[in-house]
């Protein structure tokens, strides 16, 4: 019987393909919009994790402006900067725990390509949002002229890096993260007053009335014990003039809000693909034996039995969803890894896909839905087909 | 004739894919734009380099179609199955592309030409194995 359904299934090689090929594009449409809403889950939760301060202060102006949430958020690259005293006011309050500065420079093109970079300047004596970043993937304490780059850079440990003339090296690359701090390059403060110096020597940058040896940009905090967030976020905003305290979970809360959005419109379109695949997959099934009425009444008279011929059916109904489904998961995921660059650009939203098992899981259900699909499509197809009447139907002219 | 029609196929199949990459990298799937200075940047070698390839991909391509010769169609199965893994290590590889990985030449055209030249790849070593074991 085994061979039968395949003989079944080869001997009409165009009905086949196209039902093979129905069973691969609903696989297809399932496993990418999966996949999709996976890794905009990840990526958020990757941002969440990279922002790594449960408090941020900047410049009262700068977080007026839209800018800020672009640099801090989509990647451009961009800066503010405030007086270094804040960071001695911000740390003298009884709520706050952990205090470091980051001081950010937009690079002019580096040597190879006109796109300028983010350098984020952190002071390894106080920070506890890069550093921990930088050990797990695989990189130590930073000398000197040392950077570390994001994943998206395409220069690699040992590399020379050139900004305003100054050559640095690439001591680590960090692990993708899936958000804008995939194109950053990161350094200590030693490093970047060398190239703020630089910068400004060949009139490049303009400080206006602030010495680069007196600013940072940003001052990350986590909150002293037996203090919230917020309370750290209304103290700061209380005491300190002239800058803005944030809360990092809120300021991810508009991208949060839109990759809702997306995963909605994504889940919504995969349900209603997938109703129209199995509906009309039930259609081909039940036309099918319509058509094939005769050859099932002739193999009724051959002495095959009601069940073995329902299971025949159930078996190429099966076997056809099966099929198509590994081919949809495997264009699937050709689309999905090499293309995935090109997709988070379109999305411009945090974009991390999910690591091998998770892969492989999301393959495993999406056979195990074509195969449950293809089978409830093929039950009903099977019940008629097992209630035929051999003698009428090989007496009729059907 | 029916062997011969199986060449005959390959040898489409291969061409219509060789000249997808031809025109793919000087299209939708091109590098990156010039630079403000209207210089082009180090990608734009590698798209050039691509189209090259695929153009002599889909000449070897045409010649599968038209020579009968089973041991010539072996040999320039095997030629295209080569010429496609050296397109496919072209960008990146070879030729350096742009810094990001973020940008076009990395997301869009680096994809498109290891994708298409794999299944050159492999359609040529199937075309190989299928011409070889054939009976002229």
């Amino acid at each position: 019987m085994k061979s039968l359904t395949l003989k079944n299934l080869l001997g009409r090689p165009v009905r086949t393909a196209a039902l093979t090929a129905l069973a691969a594009l609903l696989s297809f449409a399932v496993f990418i919009g999966t996949m999709i809403v996976l890794s905009l889950g990840n990526g958020l939760d990757s941002l969440e994790a990279r922002l790594g301060a449960e408090v941020m202060t900047v410049p009262y102006e700068a977080a007026t402006k839209k800018k800020f949430e672009d640099v801090i958020l989509q990647g451009m690259t961009g800066y503010f900067y405030m007086d270094k005293s804040k960071l001695d006011e911000i740390a003298a309050l009884d709520s706050v725990g952990d205090i470091s500065a980051q001081l950010y420079l937009a690079s002019t093109g580096s040597n190879c390509c006109s796109m300028p970079v983010q350098i984020i300047g952190f002071d390894p004596e106080t920070d506890f949002t890069v550093t921990p970043w930088i050990k797990k993937s695989g990189g130590g304490q930073l000398k000197e002229l040392d950077i570390v780059v994001g994943s998206d850079l395409n220069a690699f440990v040992g590399d020379k890096l050139s900004f305003y003339g100054v050559e640095c090296n690439v001591a680590a690359k960090l692990d993708k993260t899936g958000t804008t701090y995939d194109t950053t390059v990161f350094t200590n403060i030693d490093t970047i007053d060398r190239l703020i110096q630089s910068s400004l020597d060949k009139g490049m940058n303009d400080f206006k009335n602030l010495k680069p040896e007196n600013i940072v940009s940003c001052l990350l905090i986590n909150s002293a014990d037996g203090y919230s967030p917020e309370e750290t976020m209304n103290d700061i905003n209380l005491h300190v003039k002239k800058v803005k305290a944030l809360r990092s979970k809120n300021m991810i809360s508009g991208i949060s809000s839109s990759l809702d959005g997306v995963s909605g419109m994504i889940r919504t379109l995969i349900i209603a693909v997938w109703a129209l695949g199995v509906v009309i997959l039930l259609l081909a099934f039940t036309m099918s034996v319509n058509e094939r009425r005769k050859e099932f009444a002739v193999l009724r008279v051959m002495g095959s039995s009601r069940s073995k011929l329902a299971g025949m059916v159930f078996k190429e109904a099966l076997s056809v969803c099966i099929a198509g489904s590994a081919v949809g998961c495997v264009i699937g995921l050709i689309v999905l890894i090499p293309f995935g660059g090109a997709i988070e650009q379109k999305l411009s939203l945090p974009y991390l896909l999910p690591g091998p098992a998770a892969v492989l899981m999301c393959v495993g259900g999406t056979l195990i839905l074509a195969a449950a699909s293809g089978a409830a499509a093929a039950v009903l197809s099977a019940w008629r087909m097992s209630r035929i009447d051999t003698g009428l139907v090989l007496r009729g002219d059907n | 004739m029916e062997k011969n029609n199986k060449g005959i196929i390959f040898g489409i199949v291969l061409t219509v894919l060789s000249l997808a990459l031809c025109i793919g990298v000087k299209t939708a799937f091109k590098a990156c734009g010039p630079m403000e200075n209207g210089m082009y940047m180090n990608c734009h070698k590698a798209e050039n380099a691509a189209a090259v390839a695929g153009a002599v991909l889909a000449v070897l391509s045409v010649l599968i179609i038209a020579i009968k010769n089973k041991g010539a169609r072996v040999a320039l199965s095997a030629l295209t199955a080569v010429g496609a893994v050296v397109s496919a290590i072209l960008p990146n590889n070879v030729i350096k592309l742009c810094m990001m990985d973020t940008m076009h030449c990395h997301t869009t055209m680096r994809p498109f030409i290891v994708v298409v030249s794999v299944i050159i790849a492999v359609v040529s070593a199937v075309s190989l194995i299928v011409n070889a074991v054939s009976k002229d």
